[in-house]
This record gives structure tokens, C-alpha cells and sequence, in this order.
């Protein structure tokens, strides 16, 4: 490389090093805006900014709507979300935005090191957690409550979720129980790429809770893509395809054309193919109830006939 | 240098005054004057821990990857390189996906998120498997260096798609956005960070340029000019790949600002590579900071929305075309 290239290089790199300890000390001093307003970090959060959906469903749900200031793109349930603050997407949320809106507290999901940044720089509260089961969707309510003052509504809200799933099961669980595949936001005209909920998705576990055998819940991970010849070996007696946006009578139909390339199934012999669509069937939140009774109702008709 | 840099500086400097009042929050100068006055002023704290560094970085890595493009395109001989030709961006993505699938990985160091850091790493270990196997042969080939940086690019991009598809869905989005680039940051710290290896990384190729000048006529010219040709291109690939690693591992990949600007700066100001070196810099700044003010502030405009845009998605969207109106035009040559 040269001497000379190489002591430029090393007298760059001192520098370098220099400066950046300059720029660490300075703005460890001065660009801590909130440091001076000492204690104002509320016990109990205020205002709070959410940015992800199924956490901000059970922020309104747990009756903690009114104190929510800012959420995202991506949470549209209750139809009160939009009438709050927009602070853009999740994984690159406008951060000037936030911090105008002086939350106390920004709830998110799993691992958000953007946000916990801009929290730890600004003297925010950081509040996350992994929601993946359906026991995970429980104490995340609770933990949601705790970590915002556990009023009267929380333990309701959470005895009134419980009970909604005791009669789901209730109805459904003197019945046979199908085996059943699941699959999501796959595209007509091919069978590739089938992704389903395995043992750790909640999905799973609704399946169990509505009646049902979810024939991949020994699959590794979470939303593993499975291969047709395993579903063909196992079988299944029901498939539900699952759309979080409306489907067209064609779509449907294009849809359910394509299984018939599997005639082996039973499923599709006996014509048990269900699509079920809504924008809540995908999310780990507490409109899980609904999830579980749309999966009953199909699984399981004999029981909801009057 | 001469002064027809000076061009390029007020533009630059034009750039940097301008862009920190431009976002999607409207922050006026008495929002600073009041910040300034220790009222804890929202927009102010807004304008000097977020915009101003954001500016900075978006001028440094911008300049950064002008800069390298511009004497790659010269050390390859070949216009088409620029610095993510050597494969260094693919190990940076690898990192950055392993941070994100791995949580054994996904440790933060110091002020670098674990994403950041494990670009960072990645991007090191591309460098230098690639210098390895280029030194195997005498001298530095830079044949080899190109050939394997593509190669080990497309082995990274192999096992991005090997990870994504066994990886949860909402992992997927979170890579899917890192690949589009972003500047966004908050805070002085992540910018400090990358100094002590950035600097001497520009430094090697602002200095080699007088030699660079000799390489471009060919290497044999060179020689017989007297310069050790090998000394400058051990130099220039270390100092080009150290500074790219730095910015990609903070920016993620973020194109066409290093392959066509030097371009464009040659167009206007002929070959002498020092002038063309700093002004590719200066050029390159201004440009990526120009389009990270339209990449934040768009969606604004268009919608009053406070989504912003990653700023890779303007640069390929409008540098795209403009590069293309350059290669059409009758003038153009390298």
C-alpha cells in the first residue's frame, strides 16, 4: 500500500477516532432535549403513540382509546384510530412526527431497535413484546393493562375475552374433530409457496380452539412454507384459505380451481374448501373471538344450527 | 484542484443550508431561536437532534459513494462500476439479515443498532475475502477484484433468499426495507461512529488521485510514468471498500448516486481526477441530500401524509432516467 498511504490512513483513523468521541461527549451534554424537563416522565403514561396494529387493538379494547395520540399506517381498527395523529409506517415511522406529539410512552411489537432508540434518546418510555400464541395475545393484554394503570375496564375486558372463547370451545368440542389445513394470501393460479401456522402461531391454536386438527402443528417455525407432496401424504379433511381483503366471486372461483390439481384430498373431494375474509383473521389481537367463531361456524355448522 | 471547484462547493453549500428546514414537520428559525433559548422547544429539538444529522449523514454517504464510484470507475477502467459493483453491499445485507433472523445476533453495539453493527461485519469479511483471493495472484488484479466481487455478491444474495424463505413473514418486511435504504437518523452518535474508519477511507482515494490520473491512460502507461501501479490500487480498493462498508452498514444500499454522478461531474468538468474526485464528493452529497428532503417530505406534499419514503426509491426512480438521458446524448464519453 505504500508508507506514505499507510500513515495517511492511521493519521485519518486518529482523527476520525478523536472526533467521534468529541461528537459522543457533546451530545451526551447538550442534545438531550428532554433532560432538562426533569420528572416529567408520568408514572402512569398519558399520551401514548402505538404503532403497531394488534397492540393498538388492544389499547382501544382495553378502553384506553382516548389517551392514544399517535398510531400508524397499519392500525385501522376501531374506526377511532383514524381520527388520531398518523405518524407513518412501522418499521420506518416518522420520528419528527412522534416526538411533535410528546408521547410519554410508544407501544410496539417484537424487536423494534429503531423505536427503542429514538426512546432511549428521548427519555420515552419503550414498551414491546412478542405476541405468537394465542396464550401470548392473553398476557399481552394483561401486560398492555398493567403498563397503563390497570383500571376497572382491563380485568372486565379480559374476563369478558375469556369467557367469549369458553363458549366458542364449549360449543364445538363434542363434535369429531377434522383435520384441517390453513393457508393465507396465496395467489390464484398456482399452489406454491403454501404458508401455514405451525405449533408457535396463534392460528394453531385457534384451530384447536374451534374444533379442529391443524394437520402441520408439528411444522418447524412459526409460518412455515410447506411443500404439496406433505400435504397430500397427510391429508386433510378441510382446508381454509384465509384473505384479509374481500374477495371477488371470481377470485373465489380461480381460487378454488386450483385445488382441484390435488383431486387425492379429501377435502377436495368432499368439497369442504372454505375462504374466509377480513381484515382481523391474520392479526394477533383481540378480535381473535371472531377468528375462532368464523372457524367454528365452518368446521363445525351442525353445532351452530339453531 | 483549481478553481473550478468552487462551483461545487457553493452548490453544496447551498444544499446544506437549505435542506435542514425542509420535513415534514414545519420547523421555522424561531423555533430554533427559542430551542437555542433553553425552552425545550419541540421543533427546534426536532431540527438539531434529527434533521441536521440526517442532512449530514445523507451529504457524507452520498459524497462517500460519488466519491468511490467515481475512482473505481477509474481503477477498473470500466464505467458500469460503481461501489457496490465489489460485492460489498451483498455482504452488508447478509449481515444486516442475520441481525434480523438471528436474535442470538441481535445485540446493539455502542450506539449501532444490531442491524447496523452486523452490516457493518458483513460487509468487512466481503472486503476482505475478496482482497484475499485478488493478492493470491502477483500483484492486485483487478480483473479478479471484479470478477469476485460480483460472484460474492450473488453467494450473499443466494443466502438472503435461502434465510428469507425460511424466515417469519414479518422478518421479510423488515429486510425487504433495509434492501430500499434509508437515511433516518436520530441523534449525532451512529455518525460519529463511522469516522475513524470512513475518514482514512477517503482520505486514501482523495490522495491517490494525481496517481489515478497516470492509471487511467493504462497501466503500462503508468509504469513508465513512474508510478507503482500496484501501490495505488491496494490503496484505492482498500480506502474505496473501508468507506463503502461504513456508509452501507449505516444506509443500507442506496443506488445510482455512485455510478452516476462521477459521470455526470466528468461531463461537466473533463478527466482530471483531481478535480473530478472532490467535485464527485461534493456533488454526490448535495444530490443525495436533495432527494432525501424530496424522500421525506413527498407524501406531504402530495397527501398531507407523514409517511416518508426510503430514499433509495427516489434516487433509483430519478436517477434512473436522468443516467440513461446521459448515455443517449451525443457528448457523452468515458
Amino acid at each position: 500500500m505504500g508508507k506514505r498511504n499507510v500513515l495517511l490512513a492511521l493519521g485519518l483513523a486518529v482523527v476520525g477516532f478523536l472526533l467521534a468521541g468529541l461528537i459522543n461527549v457533546i451530545s451526551d451534554q447538550r442534545i438531550t432535549p428532554r433532560a432538562s424537563q426533569a420528572g416529567s416522565i408520568a408514572k402512569t403514561p398519558r399520551r401514548i403513540a402505538v404503532v403497531t396494529p394488534s397492540i393498538c387493538e388492544i389499547v382501544f379494547y382495553l378502553g384506553y382509546g382516548d389517551q392514544v395520540v399517535a398510531v400508524s399506517d397499519f392500525c385501522t381498527y376501531p374506526p377511532e384510530t383514524r381520527t388520531r395523529e398518523n405518524v407513518g409506517g412501522w418499521i420506518n415511522p416518522n420520528r419528527e412526527r412522534i416526538l411533535t406529539l410528546h408521547p410519554d410512552i410508544i407501544m410496539t411489537q417484537g424487536k423494534h431497535e429503531i423505536i427503542a432508540n429514538l426512546c432511549r434518546e428521548q427519555e420515552i418510555d419503550f414498551f414491546t413484546l412478542e405476541i405468537e400464541t394465542l396464550p401470548d395475545i392473553r398476557a399481552a393484554m394483561l401486560a398492555v393493562g398493567e403498563r397503563l394503570g390497570a383500571n376497572e375496564r382491563t380485568a372486565e375486558a379480559v374476563r369478558d375475552w375469556d369467557a367469549a372463547l369458553t363458549r366458542i370451545r364449549e360449543r364445538v368440542e363434542n363434535y369429531s374433530r377434522p383435520s384441517v389445513f390453513l393457508t393465507f394470501s396465496r395467489q390464484p393460479g398456482r399452489l406454491s409457496g403454501l404458508m401455514t401456522p405451525g405449533a408457535g402461531a396463534f392460528l394453531s391454536d385457534i384451530i384447536d380452539l374451534a374444533g379442529g386438527r391443524n394437520v402441520f402443528s408439528d411444522a418447524k417455525g412459526n409460518w412455515p412454507t410447506i411443500s404439496k407432496e406433505a400435504l397430500v401424504m397427510r391429508g386433510t379433511e378441510v382446508i381454509l384459505e384465509l384473505s384479509p381483503e374481500e374477495l371477488t366471486e371470481e377470485q373465489r372461483a380461480a381460487l378454488r380451481a386450483d385445488w382441484n390439481k390435488l383431486p387425492s384430498l379429501p377435502a377436495v373431494k368432499t368439497d369442504r374448501i372454505y375462504y374466509l375474509t377480513g381484515d382481523y383473521l391474520l392479526l394477533p389481537g383481540p378480535r381473535v373471538t371472531q377468528t375462532a367463531e368464523a372457524f367454528a361456524r365452518v368446521l363445525h355448522p351442525e353445532a351452530f344450527r339453531e | 484542484m483549481n478553481s473550478r471547484i468552487i462551483p461545487y462547493l457553493l452548490l453544496s453549500l447551498a444544499v446544506l443550508l437549505i435542506a435542514p428546514w425542509i420535513g415534514t414537520e414545519h420547523i421555522g428559525l424561531d423555533h430554533l431561536l427559542s430551542y437555542l433559548g433553553g425552552d425545550g422547544n419541540p421543533g427546534g429539538s426536532v431540527l438539531i437532534g434529527q434533521r441536521i444529522p440526517r442532512v449530514l449523514l445523507g451529504f457524507l454517504a452520498g459524497g462517500t459513494l460519488a466519491l468511490v464510484g467515481a475512482s473505481f470507475q477509474v481503477l477498473f477502467r470500466n464505467p458500469l462500476v460503481e461501489p457496490y459493483t465489489l460485492g460489498v453491499t451483498g455482504g452488508a445485507a447478509l449481515g444486516a439479515y442475520l441481525a434480523i433472523a438471528f436474535p442470538a445476533l441481535s445485540v446493539p453495539v455502542g450506539p449501532l443498532s444490531s442491524m447496523q453493527f452486523m452490516a457493518m461485519v458483513g460487509a468487512g469479511a466481503t472486503l476482505g475475502i475478496i482482497y484475499f483471493f485478488a493478492r493470491q495472484q502477483q500483484g492486485l488484479s483487478t480483473h479478479t477484484l471484479l470478477l469476485a466481487g460480483v460472484t460474492l455478491g450473488i453467494v450473499c444474495g443466494g443466502a438472503i433468499m435461502l434465510l428469507t424463505y425460511i424466515s417469519d413473514p414479518h422478518k421479510l418486511l423488515q429486510i425487504n426495507r433495509w434492501l430500499m435504504g434509508g437515511i433516518d437518523v436520530v441523534g449525532y452518535k451512529e455518525l460519529a461512529t463511522i469516522l475513524p474508519f470512513l475518514l482514512p477511507g477517503l482520505g486514501l482515494l482523495l490522495a491517490n488521485a494525481p496517481e489515478l490520473n497516470h492509471i487511467a491512460l493504462g497501466e503500462e502507461m503508468a509504469t513508465g510514468h513512474g508510478v507503482d501501479v500496484n501501490r495505488v490500487q491496494t490503496a484505492v480498493f482498500v480506502g474505496g471498500g473501508l468507506a463503502t462498508a461504513m456508509v452501507v452498514s449505516l444506509v443500507g444500499p442506496i443506488g445510482f448516486v455512485g455510478l452516476i454522478v462521477p459521470h455526470a461531474v466528468r461531463r461537466m468538468s473533463g478527466f482530471d481526477q483531481r478535480l473530478v474526485l472532490p467535485a464527485s464528493f461534493l456533488l454526490g452529497g448535495a444530490a443525495l441530500t436533495a432527494a432525501d428532503c424530496v424522500a421525506r417530505s413527498l407524501f406531504m406534499w402530495l397527501w398531507h401524509s407523514t409517511t416518508e419514503l426510503p430514499v433509495g426509491i427516489i434516487t433509483a426512480l430519478v436517477g434512473g432516467p436522468l443516467f440513461i438521458r446521459l448515455l443517449l446524448s451525443r457528448k457523452f464519453m468515458t
